[in-house]
């Protein structure tokens, strides 16, 4: 399955809409939409997950490669991801490195 | 990458109908592509051959056979992999994850070098509700 992603600025923090898998062949591309975010100036990268029906380790490292980019007080944040991935996420010592929320109203 | 979607949608269609759309399915589907990802990054080019069987004993599962004709490349699938979950973010390595996720998303994996190809089996055993 493919992956589409919208990049859009908010008011205070960057979200990216993820639809599709995140996997070996999709997970370039969300490295690429990262890389072309300004990580280190990022107070905080919401990533919208709801769509996101499977996230292997090339996912992961696209995610800790935007964490280790960004400023240590920025949060990368996670919204709707489901509990099949959040599994995976904590699996891997990750939850340490993201926020976990159901929806933007928790935020 | 040119059969990808195949490969990966066979597995995930015959997890989803021994086991339903569930952690079990989502576990073998990661595993399986996880595997398939090492051996197109140890392998380009490489033949790859993908069986799925299911059985009844000793306990009713899923086994999910992948081979490829690359040169032999022995994952050590049986020595345990850890990640230390209380390492810093910033002092993570990017890499290494793959296989731990393999070797902790199936109830049996093993290698072996058969015939001039490389044969990894997982076994995922059906979840007792």
């Amino acid at each position: 399955m493919d992956l589409t992603i919208e990049s859009i600025s908010k008011d205070g923090y960057h979200l990216l809409s993820l639809s599709g898998d995140v996997d070996t062949k999709t997970a370039p591309s969300l490295l690429d939409a990262l890389t072309g975010l300004e990580l280190a100036a990022l107070a905080e990268l919401r990533i919208e997950m709801a769509q996101v029906g499977f996230l292997s380790s090339a996912g992961l490292r696209a995610l800790v490669f935007a964490k280790q980019k960004m400023p240590h007080t920025a949060r990368l944040v996670l919204v709707g991801t489901s509990a099949d991935i959040a599994d995976v996420i904590a699996k891997t010592g990750l939850t340490q490195a993201v926020t976990l929320v159901a929806s933007h109203d928790d935020l | 990458m040119d059969h990808w979607d195949q490969f990966n949608g066979f597995v995930e269609q015959q997890a989803d109908v021994a086991f339903g759309a569930c952690k079990t399915s989502y576990q073998l589907r990661l595993a399986c592509e996880e595997l398939l990802s090492n051996i197109i990054r140890h392998a380009p080019g490489a033949h790859i051959w993908l069986e799925a069987y299911r059985y009844l004993e000793p306990v009713p599962g899923l086994l999910v056979q992948i081979e490829d004709n690359g040169p032999h490349f022995d994952p050590q699938l049986d020595a345990p992999r850890h990640i230390d979950i209380t390492q810093p973010i910033d002092e993570r390595p990017i890499g290494g994850l793959g296989l731990f996720l393999v070797q902790n998303s199936v109830d049996q994996l093993d290698y072996a070098w058969i015939n001039d190809r490389n044969r990894y089996r997982l076994l995922v055993h059906q979840p007792q509700d």
